[in-house]
């Protein structure tokens, strides 16, 4: 299953590199597949009010081709609401792929794929209704295989295949229950979307503001050149001919028509169970699994920063009377992920998971250097696990050193401080993408406790043009590349590193102050 | 990479990801390959219930509370009925349908979709109730037949159904 990870992360890798070297990676749209999904929910509520406004359920037909005839309003409107329902579909699959291939969906993680794919599903359904509300001869071919595998299943006193024979005119009620099920389910989808991101501190709903305007005028200007089809009106006396078909909503038809209905559903069943369980299989094994942070309540000062930090919400301040603040915090391992995170945001280095908190960082970048016996004035590469262009697997890149760490959120600056009073000449530190980052915030939080004095800052005293951060996917290694070179040639031009001293940090400190009698 | 090459390379896989989009929203599918023409059957008919008694043994009895001790217990339901199909000469369905419902106590529904090919077929049908007649009983088993020529152009379905009295079957085609 790793070989099948390391292989799904490869096309993403490639994808994400060539998108942030086009647009940035603020503006990259594969960083944003989540916030894209929402994005179009919103077009959709927003469009499908208007085509409310026109439809009727008494000439469902009729309606679509006069809302059709506004050329100025109705044409364009209805081929958003399409196009924006396809966006929701296509963007749905890319995040479920994402968070698969990056393993960001089992552990606490599971509600979230779970819940997105009961929403992805509901979207189909959805998707299903809106098709057969247009009543043309896809919303045809929709309805008919609808009713014959719904009819398999012993649930309706009367085959709904019979209401759709061709022999008396559709009843209304049909056409009316499509219409009830096309907007409560998308309300139901709301609390659905609030249990996906329940889990998670400060969702992002929507995208960026540049990337969303992108987006809305790509929408529209495709709705504008081309507009949504629309068949001939259904004919159920007649097997409807070529027909342009939505593959978004209606992939699924040429398999299951071509299948006996208890087969489609055997086939659909083991497909969602399949999808359901894939996080399962895709887990590490429970020995390799990383283990939740945990706190240290005699180093806890009670500064609240690991909570307010936190990605997962996992952290939270209880009441105790070890400390001046009189509280300290603690982990909830039922929603910790183990990102790391917090083991970066404290300053006395009491939180993080065990083997990943700032003391052990502190204790690894020392025994680096000494063993790597660092030159004066080298650059040191801390390299992130996941990201910084596969490069912290190796020892060495282009004559720098190279620190790896397992995420780069989870870095604490001390780590920075203590490879530069080593000797070190400068310090690279290269991170994911903060949208990509796999502990949601750890890259966002890093630059803004390496240069913006975010709580557990790296000191004042360590000379900042010594130090540079640079964000860099899987499968960006030349962008770390020219970064080590340009940090290289500053720092030969600032002359002697900092002076070899003990690093004073909170965490000493506060082992100074239990030891004092 | 300059900045107007990235502008050109962004703009042009914005609308190729953004032409994807819209083509595959409409992708165009023939979803009858070789424009067969169809012959669906579908009625709705109620058949005589059936019910068989018989005395409860003692056995039985003596698990039920005194309350729920009935003289006789019932099995009751709706016979099935034998649905055969011969498209020109040859047989296309022969099956046993039962009535819907659990206890098989509701009306019994037909509905069957047969792909031929377009052009001249014979069809007959044979509809029949599968019940003994009893002495007494105020229906005959039900026995409906159709035998007809069909001339069908592709993509015609000729709907095979009950006609206004209930009693005959009967076949229409398409705007005919």
């Amino acid at each position: 299953m790793a070989r099948a990870h390391v292989l799904a992360r490869r096309p993403l890798a490639a994808a994400d590199a060539l998108l942030n070297r086009l647009y940035g990676w603020r503006g990259n749209p594969l960083y944003q597949s989540g916030s894209l999904v929402v994005l179009s929910f919103v077009v959709m509520f927003a469009t499908g009010l208007y085509l409310l406004l026109f439809y009727r359920i008494g000439s469902p037909f009729e309606s679509i081709a006069r809302i059709d005839g506004q050329l100025l309003a109705g044409r364009w409107i209805r081929a958003l609401h399409r196009y924006a329902a396809d966006l929701a579909v296509a963007a749905a699959a890319l995040h479920g792929f994402r968070m698969l291939a990056q393993g960001r969906s089992w552990g606490p993680r599971a509600l979230a794929w779970v819940s997105g794919v009961v929403l992805l599903f509901l979207t189909f359904v959805c998707g299903w209704t809106g098709y057969v509300m247009v009543w043309d001869a896809q919303a045809q071919l929709l309805a008919a295989e609808g009713a014959r595998l719904l009819d398999a299943l012993p649930i309706f006193a009367e085959p709904i295949g019979r209401a759709i024979v061709g022999d008396r005119p559709i009843p209304s009620a049909f056409f009316f229950l499509n219409l009830f099920a096309h907007i409560a389910l998308p309300i139901g989808m709301a609390l659905g979307l609030w249990l996906h991101v329940s889990r998670i501190a400060r969702p992002q709903l929507l995208p960026p503001r540049p990337l969303l305007w992108v987006a809305l005028g790509l929408l529209f200007a495709a709705s504008l050149v081309a507009p949504a089809p629309l068949g001939p009106e259904a004919d159920l006396r007649r097997l409807p001919g070529e027909l342009p078909i939505d593959f978004f909503y209606a992939f699924w038809m040429p398999a299951s028509r071509a299948l006996a209905p208890a087969a489609a559903w055997l086939l659909f069943s083991v497909a969602a169970a399949a999808v359901l369980a894939l996080p399962r299989w895709s887990r590490p094994r429970p020995s390799t699994r990383p283990p939740p942070s945990d706190v240290d309540p005699h180093l806890c000062t009670g500064c609240e920063q690991c909570a307010l930090d936190c990605p997962f919400d996992a952290i939270a301040m209880i009441p105790v009377t070890t400390n001046a603040a009189g509280r300290a915090a603690q982990v909830s391992a039922e929603r910790c992920v183990s990102c790391g995170v917090c083991a970066g945001s404290c300053a006395p280095m009491a939180v993080g998971p065990p083997g990943r908190r700032g003391r052990e960082q502190l204790a690894s970048a020392r025994r680096f250097a000494s063993e790597r016996g660092l030159g004066q004035g080298e650059v040191v590469l801390v390299a992130c696990g996941h990201g910084a262009g596969r490069l912290a697997a190796r020892a060495e890149v282009a004559g720098s050193p190279v620190l790896a760490v397992g995420c780069g959120g989870n870095l604490h600056t001390s780590v920075v401080e203590a490879l530069l009073r080593a000797g070190a000449g400068g310090v690279l530190v290269a991170a994911c993408p903060p949208r990509d980052c796999t502990s949601r915030e750890g890259s966002k939080w890093l630059a803004a406790r390496l240069f913006e004095g975010r709580e557990a800052e790296l000191q004042e005293r360590v000379d900042r043009r010594r130090v540079r951060l640079v964000h860099a996917g899987e499968g960006e290694a030349p962008l770390v590349l020219r970064a080590l070179r340009e940090l290289r040639a500053e720092v030969a031009a600032l002359g002697a590193p900092l002076e070899p001293a003990e690093l004073d940090t909170e965490c000493a400190a506060s082992a100074r102050a239990e030891a004092a009698p | 990479m300059n900045a107007p090459a990235r502008a050109l390379g962004g703009g042009l896989i914005a609308l190729a990801a953004t032409a994807a989009l819209v083509a595959g929203s409409q992708l165009p599918w023939r979803p009858e390959a070789g424009g067969e023409a169809s012959i669906r059957l579908s009625w709705r008919t109620v058949a005589e219930p059936v019910s068989e008694c018989r005395a409860p043994t003692p056995e039985e009895l003596e698990g039920l509370p005194p309350h729920m001790r009935m003289q006789e217990i019932c099995e009751r339901g709706h016979a099935p009925f034998r649905l055969r199909v011969e498209i020109d000469g040859e047989e296309a369905r022969d099956v046993l349908l039962q009535p819907a419902g659990a206890r098989g106590d509701r009306p019994l529904y037909v509905f069957e979709e047969l792909r031929v090919t377009p052009g001249a077929h014979r069809l007959e049908v044979e509809f029949a109730e599968q019940r003994q007649p009893k002495a007494g009983s105020e229906r005959a088993p039900v026995e409906l037949t159709l035998e007809t020529a069909l001339e069908l152009e592709p993509r015609d379905i000729a709907l095979v159904t009950l006609d206004a009295t209930g009693e005959r079957l009967a076949v229409t085609l398409p705007g005919r």
